[in-house]
Protein backbone atom coordinates (compact mmCIF):
# COMPACT_ATOMS: atom_id res chain seq x y z
CA UNK A 1 0.00 0.00 0.00
CA UNK A 2 1.25 3.42 -0.88
CA UNK A 3 1.90 5.72 2.02
CA UNK A 4 -0.05 8.99 1.69
CA UNK A 5 1.17 12.00 3.57
CA UNK A 6 -1.54 14.62 3.63
CA UNK A 7 -2.92 17.21 6.04
CA UNK A 8 -6.58 16.37 5.91
CA UNK A 9 -9.13 18.95 7.03
CA UNK A 10 -6.94 21.46 8.78
CA UNK A 11 -8.94 23.56 11.26
CA UNK A 12 -9.45 27.29 10.90
CA UNK A 13 -6.76 28.15 13.42
CA UNK A 14 -4.26 25.41 12.64
CA UNK A 15 -0.84 26.82 11.79
CA UNK A 16 1.15 23.62 11.74
CA UNK A 17 0.50 19.92 11.70
CA UNK A 18 2.91 17.09 12.23
CA UNK A 19 2.41 13.92 10.24
CA UNK A 20 2.13 11.34 13.01
CA UNK A 21 4.26 8.67 11.38
CA UNK A 22 7.98 9.39 11.43
CA UNK A 23 8.90 6.46 9.24
CA UNK A 24 8.72 7.46 5.59
CA UNK A 25 8.91 5.14 2.64
CA UNK A 26 10.35 6.05 -0.72
CA UNK A 27 7.59 6.33 -3.25
CA UNK A 28 5.17 7.76 -0.67
CA UNK A 29 2.61 10.24 -1.99
CA UNK A 30 2.90 13.70 -0.50
CA UNK A 31 -0.12 15.92 -1.05
CA UNK A 32 0.36 19.60 -0.33
CA UNK A 33 -2.74 21.77 -0.68
CA UNK A 34 -2.93 25.40 -1.76
CA UNK A 35 -1.74 27.73 1.05
CA UNK A 36 0.42 24.95 2.51
CA UNK A 37 4.04 24.00 2.63
CA UNK A 38 5.39 20.61 3.71
CA UNK A 39 8.79 20.48 5.32
CA UNK A 40 10.95 17.51 6.19
CA UNK A 41 12.80 17.89 9.46
CA UNK A 42 15.13 15.73 11.44
CA UNK A 43 16.50 16.49 14.89
CA UNK A 44 15.02 19.99 14.78
CA UNK A 45 16.76 20.80 11.49
CA UNK A 46 15.03 21.62 8.24
CA UNK A 47 15.88 19.50 5.19
CA UNK A 48 13.63 19.42 2.16
CA UNK A 49 10.70 21.70 1.38
CA UNK A 50 7.61 21.13 -0.83
CA UNK A 51 5.08 23.60 -2.13
CA UNK A 52 1.52 22.89 -3.25
CA UNK A 53 1.03 19.86 -5.47
CA UNK A 54 1.08 16.08 -5.47
CA UNK A 55 4.59 14.74 -5.06
CA UNK A 56 5.96 11.23 -5.18
CA UNK A 57 8.86 11.08 -2.76
CA UNK A 58 11.98 10.02 -4.58
CA UNK A 59 15.67 10.28 -3.95
CA UNK A 60 15.65 13.15 -6.42
CA UNK A 61 13.18 15.42 -4.72
CA UNK A 62 14.49 14.66 -1.23
CA UNK A 63 18.17 15.22 -1.98
CA UNK A 64 19.21 16.51 1.43
CA UNK A 65 17.49 13.76 3.37
CA UNK A 66 18.67 11.13 0.91
CA UNK A 67 22.21 12.23 1.55
CA UNK A 68 21.62 12.15 5.28
CA UNK A 69 20.14 8.66 5.33
CA UNK A 70 23.12 7.31 3.51
CA UNK A 71 21.69 6.50 0.12
CA UNK A 72 19.81 3.35 1.02
CA UNK A 73 16.34 2.68 -0.34
CA UNK A 74 14.87 1.39 2.87
CA UNK A 75 12.39 3.54 4.83
CA UNK A 76 13.92 6.46 6.65
CA UNK A 77 13.06 8.59 9.65
CA UNK A 78 11.89 12.16 9.26
CA UNK A 79 9.35 14.50 10.77
CA UNK A 80 7.01 15.96 8.18
CA UNK A 81 5.55 19.30 9.24
CA UNK A 82 2.84 21.03 7.28
CA UNK A 83 2.72 24.79 7.62
CA UNK A 84 -0.32 26.85 6.74
CA UNK A 85 0.40 30.02 4.78
CA UNK A 86 -3.01 31.48 5.57
CA UNK A 87 -3.57 34.57 7.66
CA UNK A 88 -4.33 34.14 11.34
CA UNK A 89 -5.82 36.36 13.96
CA UNK A 90 -4.66 36.56 17.52
CA UNK A 91 -5.87 38.50 20.52
CA UNK A 92 -3.54 40.09 22.99
CA UNK A 93 -3.71 41.98 26.20
CA UNK A 94 -1.33 42.98 28.90
CA UNK A 95 0.04 45.55 31.24
CA UNK A 96 3.05 47.76 31.04
CA UNK A 97 4.28 51.13 32.22
CA UNK A 98 4.64 54.30 30.22
CA UNK A 99 7.76 56.42 30.12
CA UNK A 100 6.65 58.22 33.27
CA UNK A 101 5.89 54.85 34.87
CA UNK A 102 2.14 55.21 34.65
CA UNK A 103 0.59 51.75 34.68
CA UNK A 104 -1.35 50.98 31.50
CA UNK A 105 -3.45 48.07 30.41
CA UNK A 106 -4.03 47.40 26.75
CA UNK A 107 -5.73 44.87 24.55
CA UNK A 108 -6.51 44.29 20.91
CA UNK A 109 -6.14 42.08 17.87
CA UNK A 110 -3.29 41.22 15.54
CA UNK A 111 -3.13 39.43 12.23
CA UNK A 112 -0.16 37.48 11.00
CA UNK A 113 0.93 34.81 8.60
CA UNK A 114 3.94 32.71 7.91
CA UNK A 115 6.11 34.40 5.31
CA UNK A 116 9.25 32.28 5.48
CA UNK A 117 8.26 28.73 6.45
CA UNK A 118 11.84 27.51 6.73
CA UNK A 119 12.88 30.32 9.05
CA UNK A 120 9.65 29.85 10.99
CA UNK A 121 10.29 26.14 11.47
CA UNK A 122 13.91 26.73 12.39
CA UNK A 123 13.17 29.50 14.87
CA UNK A 124 9.87 28.48 16.37
CA UNK A 125 9.02 24.87 15.74
CA UNK A 126 12.46 23.27 15.78
CA UNK A 127 14.11 25.92 17.89
CA UNK A 128 11.53 25.76 20.67
CA UNK A 129 10.47 22.16 20.09
CA UNK A 130 6.85 23.18 19.62
CA UNK A 131 5.21 20.65 17.38
CA UNK A 132 1.56 21.49 17.64
CA UNK A 133 -0.55 24.51 16.82
CA UNK A 134 -1.56 25.24 20.39
CA UNK A 135 2.01 25.54 21.61
CA UNK A 136 3.03 27.56 18.58
CA UNK A 137 0.10 29.96 18.97
CA UNK A 138 0.89 30.40 22.64
CA UNK A 139 4.51 31.13 21.84
CA UNK A 140 3.61 33.70 19.20
CA UNK A 141 1.16 35.45 21.48
CA UNK A 142 3.71 35.65 24.28
CA UNK A 143 6.30 36.94 21.83
CA UNK A 144 3.90 39.56 20.56
CA UNK A 145 2.95 40.65 24.06
CA UNK A 146 6.52 40.94 25.17
CA UNK A 147 7.28 43.17 22.20
CA UNK A 148 4.14 45.24 22.72
CA UNK A 149 5.03 45.78 26.35
CA UNK A 150 8.56 46.80 25.54
CA UNK A 151 7.68 49.16 22.70
CA UNK A 152 4.70 50.80 24.43
CA UNK A 153 6.80 51.59 27.46
CA UNK A 154 8.84 54.02 25.38
CA UNK A 155 5.84 56.37 25.05
CA UNK A 156 4.30 58.88 27.41
CA UNK A 157 0.81 58.44 28.74
CA UNK A 158 -0.38 61.51 26.84
CA UNK A 159 0.85 60.00 23.56
CA UNK A 160 -0.94 56.78 24.35
CA UNK A 161 -4.26 58.42 25.04
CA UNK A 162 -4.10 61.31 22.61
CA UNK A 163 -2.07 60.06 19.64
CA UNK A 164 -2.97 56.42 19.75
CA UNK A 165 -3.15 56.06 15.96
CA UNK A 166 0.40 57.23 15.54
CA UNK A 167 1.70 55.30 18.52
CA UNK A 168 0.08 52.07 17.45
CA UNK A 169 1.42 52.41 13.91
CA UNK A 170 4.91 53.11 15.19
CA UNK A 171 4.72 50.17 17.56
CA UNK A 172 3.42 48.03 14.72
CA UNK A 173 6.45 48.85 12.58
CA UNK A 174 8.71 47.70 15.38
CA UNK A 175 6.69 44.55 15.97
CA UNK A 176 6.78 43.81 12.24
CA UNK A 177 10.55 43.69 12.47
CA UNK A 178 10.39 41.45 15.53
CA UNK A 179 8.04 39.08 13.71
CA UNK A 180 10.20 38.99 10.61
CA UNK A 181 12.91 37.43 12.73
CA UNK A 182 10.64 34.45 13.26
CA UNK A 183 9.74 34.08 9.58
CA UNK A 184 6.35 35.62 10.28
CA UNK A 185 4.67 38.58 8.71
CA UNK A 186 2.69 40.79 11.03
CA UNK A 187 -0.08 41.94 8.73
CA UNK A 188 -1.79 44.31 11.10
CA UNK A 189 -2.23 45.28 14.72
CA UNK A 190 -5.18 47.00 16.26
CA UNK A 191 -5.17 48.45 19.74
CA UNK A 192 -8.77 48.28 20.88
CA UNK A 193 -8.32 49.75 24.30
CA UNK A 194 -5.89 51.35 26.67
CA UNK A 195 -6.58 52.11 30.26
CA UNK A 196 -4.84 53.30 33.36
CA UNK A 197 -5.61 53.81 37.04
CA UNK A 198 -8.06 56.41 38.36
CA UNK A 199 -5.25 58.53 39.65
CA UNK A 200 -3.46 58.55 36.31
CA UNK A 201 -6.65 59.19 34.43
CA UNK A 202 -7.18 62.31 36.53
CA UNK A 203 -3.64 63.44 35.91
CA UNK A 204 -4.06 62.71 32.24
CA UNK A 205 -7.26 64.75 32.14
CA UNK A 206 -5.45 67.80 33.41
CA UNK A 207 -2.32 67.25 31.42
CA UNK A 208 -4.42 67.15 28.27
CA UNK A 209 -6.62 70.01 29.38
CA UNK A 210 -3.80 72.34 30.27
CA UNK A 211 -1.04 71.06 28.08
CA UNK A 212 1.22 71.43 31.08
CA UNK A 213 2.38 67.96 31.92
CA UNK A 214 5.16 69.15 34.14
CA UNK A 215 2.96 71.15 36.49
CA UNK A 216 0.43 68.37 36.75
CA UNK A 217 3.10 65.79 37.36
CA UNK A 218 4.46 67.86 40.22
CA UNK A 219 1.23 67.42 42.10
CA UNK A 220 1.23 64.00 43.62
CA UNK A 221 -2.47 63.62 43.91
CA UNK A 222 -5.56 65.62 43.26
CA UNK A 223 -5.91 65.94 47.00
CA UNK A 224 -2.61 67.71 47.21
CA UNK A 225 -3.83 70.25 44.70
CA UNK A 226 -6.82 70.96 46.86
CA UNK A 227 -4.60 71.32 49.89
CA UNK A 228 -2.27 73.72 48.12
CA UNK A 229 -5.17 75.90 47.27
CA UNK A 230 -5.96 76.23 50.93
CA UNK A 231 -8.99 74.09 50.86
CA UNK A 232 -9.73 71.73 53.64
CA UNK A 233 -9.30 68.02 53.15
CA UNK A 234 -13.02 67.83 52.77
CA UNK A 235 -12.97 70.21 49.85
CA UNK A 236 -12.66 67.43 47.67
CA UNK A 237 -10.93 66.19 44.66
CA UNK A 238 -13.50 67.64 42.31
CA UNK A 239 -13.04 71.19 43.47
CA UNK A 240 -9.30 70.96 43.36
CA UNK A 241 -9.39 69.47 39.94
CA UNK A 242 -11.60 72.21 38.63
CA UNK A 243 -9.37 74.98 39.84
CA UNK A 244 -6.27 73.59 38.31
CA UNK A 245 -6.76 74.68 34.73
CA UNK A 246 -6.96 78.31 35.66
CA UNK A 247 -4.04 77.89 37.94
CA UNK A 248 -1.96 76.34 35.23
CA UNK A 249 -3.11 78.46 32.35
CA UNK A 250 -2.52 81.79 33.96
CA UNK A 251 1.00 82.40 32.73
CA UNK A 252 0.14 81.25 29.26
CA UNK A 253 -2.98 83.33 28.87
CA UNK A 254 -2.48 86.66 30.60
CA UNK A 255 -5.10 88.35 28.44
CA UNK A 256 -7.85 86.26 29.89
CA UNK A 257 -9.18 87.86 33.06
CA UNK A 258 -8.81 85.57 35.97
CA UNK A 259 -11.99 83.63 36.15
CA UNK A 260 -13.54 83.56 39.52
CA UNK A 261 -14.01 79.99 40.37
CA UNK A 262 -17.62 80.23 39.45
CA UNK A 263 -18.79 80.10 43.01
CA UNK A 264 -19.11 76.41 43.47
CA UNK A 265 -20.67 73.97 41.14
CA UNK A 266 -20.00 70.33 40.93
CA UNK A 267 -17.12 68.66 39.22
CA UNK A 268 -17.86 66.98 35.94
CA UNK A 269 -19.61 63.69 36.04
CA UNK A 270 -17.26 61.04 37.22
CA UNK A 271 -15.78 63.21 39.90
CA UNK A 272 -19.10 63.37 41.59
CA UNK A 273 -17.81 61.69 44.68
CA UNK A 274 -17.31 64.97 46.49
CA UNK A 275 -18.72 68.45 46.52
CA UNK A 276 -17.00 71.67 47.42
CA UNK A 277 -18.40 73.44 50.44
CA UNK A 278 -21.49 75.41 49.56
CA UNK A 279 -21.81 73.79 46.20
CA UNK A 280 -24.74 74.29 43.91
CA UNK A 281 -27.12 71.52 42.97
CA UNK A 282 -25.44 68.16 43.26
CA UNK A 283 -25.74 67.19 39.61
CA UNK A 284 -24.39 70.39 38.15
CA UNK A 285 -21.36 70.32 35.87
CA UNK A 286 -18.71 72.88 35.20
CA UNK A 287 -17.37 74.07 31.88
CA UNK A 288 -13.73 73.03 31.71
CA UNK A 289 -12.98 76.02 29.47
CA UNK A 290 -14.45 78.93 31.46
CA UNK A 291 -15.23 77.33 34.80
CA UNK A 292 -18.88 78.34 34.88
CA UNK A 293 -21.64 75.93 35.86
CA UNK A 294 -23.40 74.41 32.88
CA UNK A 295 -26.61 72.41 32.67
CA UNK A 296 -26.04 68.69 33.16
CA UNK A 297 -25.32 66.91 29.91
CA UNK A 298 -24.87 70.17 27.97
CA UNK A 299 -23.25 69.80 24.56
CA UNK A 300 -21.84 73.30 24.66
CA UNK A 301 -21.19 75.91 27.29
CA UNK A 302 -23.85 78.67 27.38
CA UNK A 303 -21.27 81.12 28.79
CA UNK A 304 -18.24 80.71 26.57
CA UNK A 305 -19.87 78.80 23.74
CA UNK A 306 -17.21 76.12 23.77
CA UNK A 307 -18.28 72.71 22.60
CA UNK A 308 -18.29 70.21 25.45
CA UNK A 309 -17.01 66.84 24.28
CA UNK A 310 -18.37 63.80 26.05
CA UNK A 311 -17.63 60.12 26.20
CA UNK A 312 -20.45 57.61 25.51
CA UNK A 313 -21.06 57.52 29.25
CA UNK A 314 -21.54 61.27 29.40
CA UNK A 315 -18.27 62.27 31.03
CA UNK A 316 -16.70 65.52 29.93
CA UNK A 317 -13.53 64.74 28.02
CA UNK A 318 -10.65 66.94 26.87
CA UNK A 319 -10.30 67.94 23.26
CA UNK A 320 -8.46 65.40 21.14
CA UNK A 321 -8.82 62.60 23.66
CA UNK A 322 -9.19 59.12 22.17
CA UNK A 323 -10.36 57.62 25.43
CA UNK A 324 -12.38 59.00 28.30
CA UNK A 325 -9.98 59.81 31.11
CA UNK A 326 -12.74 59.09 33.61
CA UNK A 327 -14.09 55.71 32.54
CA UNK A 328 -11.74 54.68 29.72
CA UNK A 329 -14.51 54.50 27.11
CA UNK A 330 -13.46 54.97 23.51
CA UNK A 331 -14.37 58.31 21.96
CA UNK A 332 -15.56 58.95 18.40
CA UNK B 1 1.40 41.47 -37.03
CA UNK B 2 0.53 44.68 -35.30
CA UNK B 3 -0.05 45.92 -31.81
CA UNK B 4 -0.80 42.50 -30.27
CA UNK B 5 2.41 40.91 -31.44
CA UNK B 6 4.39 43.75 -29.96
CA UNK B 7 2.48 43.55 -26.67
CA UNK B 8 2.91 39.80 -26.64
CA UNK B 9 6.64 40.10 -27.06
CA UNK B 10 6.76 42.69 -24.32
CA UNK B 11 4.87 40.46 -21.90
CA UNK B 12 6.87 37.37 -22.82
CA UNK B 13 10.00 39.22 -21.90
CA UNK B 14 8.73 39.90 -18.39
CA UNK B 15 6.67 36.73 -17.91
CA UNK B 16 8.54 33.70 -19.20
CA UNK B 17 6.24 30.90 -20.30
CA UNK B 18 3.40 33.21 -21.31
CA UNK B 19 1.67 32.02 -24.48
CA UNK B 20 -0.77 34.86 -25.01
CA UNK B 21 -3.76 32.48 -24.76
CA UNK B 22 -2.77 30.77 -27.99
CA UNK B 23 -3.64 27.27 -26.82
CA UNK B 24 -7.01 26.57 -25.30
CA UNK B 25 -5.59 24.05 -22.82
CA UNK B 26 -3.09 26.62 -21.62
CA UNK B 27 -5.50 29.51 -21.11
CA UNK B 28 -5.63 29.01 -17.38
CA UNK B 29 -1.89 28.61 -17.18
CA UNK B 30 -1.34 31.91 -19.03
CA UNK B 31 -3.78 33.62 -16.70
CA UNK B 32 -2.07 32.13 -13.66
CA UNK B 33 1.48 33.08 -14.57
CA UNK B 34 0.54 36.63 -15.51
CA UNK B 35 -1.24 37.08 -12.20
CA UNK B 36 1.69 35.49 -10.40
CA UNK B 37 4.09 37.94 -11.96
CA UNK B 38 1.93 40.96 -11.18
CA UNK B 39 1.45 39.74 -7.59
CA UNK B 40 5.23 39.34 -7.25
CA UNK B 41 5.78 42.91 -8.36
CA UNK B 42 3.21 44.13 -5.83
CA UNK B 43 4.83 42.01 -3.10
CA UNK B 44 8.18 43.66 -3.82
CA UNK B 45 6.57 47.08 -3.75
CA UNK B 46 4.97 46.25 -0.42
CA UNK B 47 8.30 45.18 1.08
CA UNK B 48 9.84 48.39 -0.15
CA UNK B 49 6.97 50.33 1.41
CA UNK B 50 7.62 48.58 4.71
CA UNK B 51 11.17 49.85 4.59
CA UNK B 52 9.71 53.31 4.07
CA UNK B 53 7.55 52.78 7.15
CA UNK B 54 10.56 51.88 9.23
CA UNK B 55 12.36 55.02 8.19
CA UNK B 56 9.22 57.08 8.66
CA UNK B 57 8.79 55.70 12.18
CA UNK B 58 12.41 56.49 12.96
CA UNK B 59 12.07 60.04 11.65
CA UNK B 60 8.74 60.44 13.40
CA UNK B 61 7.22 61.59 10.13
CA UNK B 62 3.56 62.53 10.01
CA UNK B 63 2.68 60.29 7.05
CA UNK B 64 3.18 57.03 8.92
CA UNK B 65 -0.49 56.18 9.27
CA UNK B 66 -1.14 57.07 5.61
CA UNK B 67 1.77 54.90 4.47
CA UNK B 68 0.46 52.09 6.62
CA UNK B 69 -2.94 52.42 4.95
CA UNK B 70 -1.22 52.06 1.58
CA UNK B 71 0.60 48.99 2.85
CA UNK B 72 -2.71 47.39 3.80
CA UNK B 73 -4.05 48.18 0.33
CA UNK B 74 -1.05 46.50 -1.27
CA UNK B 75 -1.46 43.41 0.90
CA UNK B 76 -5.12 43.12 -0.09
CA UNK B 77 -4.26 43.74 -3.72
CA UNK B 78 -1.54 41.11 -3.81
CA UNK B 79 -3.79 38.50 -2.31
CA UNK B 80 -6.63 39.43 -4.66
CA UNK B 81 -4.37 39.08 -7.69
CA UNK B 82 -2.64 35.91 -6.58
CA UNK B 83 -5.45 33.88 -5.07
CA UNK B 84 -8.98 35.15 -5.03
CA UNK B 85 -9.19 35.74 -8.77
CA UNK B 86 -8.21 32.14 -9.39
CA UNK B 87 -11.86 31.45 -8.72
CA UNK B 88 -12.82 32.61 -12.18
CA UNK B 89 -10.23 30.53 -13.97
CA UNK B 90 -12.92 27.87 -14.32
CA UNK B 91 -14.61 30.22 -16.74
CA UNK B 92 -11.88 29.55 -19.24
CA UNK B 93 -13.48 26.19 -19.83
CA UNK B 94 -16.82 27.67 -20.69
CA UNK B 95 -16.12 30.80 -22.62
CA UNK B 96 -15.54 30.56 -26.28
CA UNK B 97 -12.39 32.53 -26.52
CA UNK B 98 -12.54 34.53 -29.69
CA UNK B 99 -9.75 36.45 -31.32
CA UNK B 100 -11.21 39.69 -30.09
CA UNK B 101 -11.39 38.57 -26.48
CA UNK B 102 -7.84 37.32 -26.60
CA UNK B 103 -6.67 40.64 -27.99
CA UNK B 104 -8.37 42.48 -25.16
CA UNK B 105 -6.98 40.06 -22.59
CA UNK B 106 -3.45 40.59 -23.86
CA UNK B 107 -3.97 44.32 -23.72
CA UNK B 108 -5.17 44.04 -20.13
CA UNK B 109 -2.23 41.84 -19.20
CA UNK B 110 0.26 44.32 -20.62
CA UNK B 111 -1.50 47.20 -18.84
CA UNK B 112 -1.60 45.20 -15.62
CA UNK B 113 2.14 44.61 -15.66
CA UNK B 114 2.83 48.19 -16.59
CA UNK B 115 0.65 49.56 -13.80
CA UNK B 116 2.12 47.16 -11.23
CA UNK B 117 5.53 48.48 -12.23
CA UNK B 118 4.20 52.01 -11.86
CA UNK B 119 3.09 51.12 -8.32
CA UNK B 120 6.57 49.84 -7.63
CA UNK B 121 8.09 53.04 -9.01
CA UNK B 122 5.73 55.17 -6.93
CA UNK B 123 6.89 53.34 -3.80
CA UNK B 124 10.50 54.03 -4.78
CA UNK B 125 9.73 57.72 -5.13
CA UNK B 126 7.98 57.66 -1.77
CA UNK B 127 11.08 56.15 -0.22
CA UNK B 128 13.16 58.93 -1.74
CA UNK B 129 10.81 61.66 -0.53
CA UNK B 130 11.09 60.73 3.14
CA UNK B 131 12.99 63.85 4.15
CA UNK B 132 10.49 66.35 2.75
CA UNK B 133 6.97 66.25 4.22
CA UNK B 134 5.38 67.94 1.20
CA UNK B 135 6.77 65.70 -1.47
CA UNK B 136 6.17 62.72 0.80
CA UNK B 137 2.51 63.63 0.99
CA UNK B 138 2.38 63.92 -2.79
CA UNK B 139 4.14 60.58 -3.15
CA UNK B 140 1.48 58.92 -0.98
CA UNK B 141 -1.25 60.40 -3.17
CA UNK B 142 0.50 59.27 -6.31
CA UNK B 143 0.84 55.75 -4.98
CA UNK B 144 -2.82 55.73 -4.08
CA UNK B 145 -3.71 56.78 -7.64
CA UNK B 146 -1.67 53.95 -9.12
CA UNK B 147 -3.21 51.44 -6.76
CA UNK B 148 -6.70 52.54 -7.76
CA UNK B 149 -5.74 52.28 -11.41
CA UNK B 150 -4.59 48.73 -10.86
CA UNK B 151 -7.84 47.86 -9.08
CA UNK B 152 -9.86 49.20 -11.99
CA UNK B 153 -7.78 47.22 -14.45
CA UNK B 154 -8.41 44.06 -12.48
CA UNK B 155 -12.14 44.70 -12.61
CA UNK B 156 -11.98 45.27 -16.35
CA UNK B 157 -9.88 42.21 -16.98
CA UNK B 158 -12.25 40.11 -14.93
CA UNK B 159 -15.16 41.30 -17.05
CA UNK B 160 -13.36 40.15 -20.19
CA UNK B 161 -12.66 36.71 -18.75
CA UNK B 162 -16.18 36.31 -17.42
CA UNK B 163 -17.43 37.19 -20.87
CA UNK B 164 -19.57 40.21 -20.03
ZN1 LIG C 1 -17.54 77.79 29.17
ZN1 LIG D 1 -16.40 58.34 30.46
Amino acid sequence: MVQVIEWTNPGEDEIIWRYPNEVIKWGAQLIVHEYEVAIFMRDGKVYDVFGPGRHTLTTQNLPLLYKLVGGSNSPFKATVIFVSMKQFQGRYGGETQTRELAPVKYYGVYWFKVSDPVLFLTEVVGGQSLYDTQDVTKFIRAYFNEGMMKHLSAYSIVDLFQNLDMVSTQVKVKLMEDFRRLGLELVDVKIEGVNTTDEWRQRLFWIMQTGNAQAVMQMDTAKQVAAELGKSEGAAIGAGMMIMPQLLQQPAQPAQPTQPYAGGGAPPAGYQGAQPAGAAQPNQEICPYCGKPIPPGARFCPYCGHEIKRCPNGHIVPEGAKFCPVCGAKIE
Amino acid sequence: MGKETKLLEKIELIVPGYHGYKKKELLREDDRIVRGKVADIIALARKDLERAMQRCAMLNCAQLVAIDTMRKKLIALESRIRHAEAGYSGYFDRISVREKEIERLIEYDAKLIETAQAVEAAVKRLNGAMADPNSLGMAVFELDDKVRELEELLDGRKRVIMGD
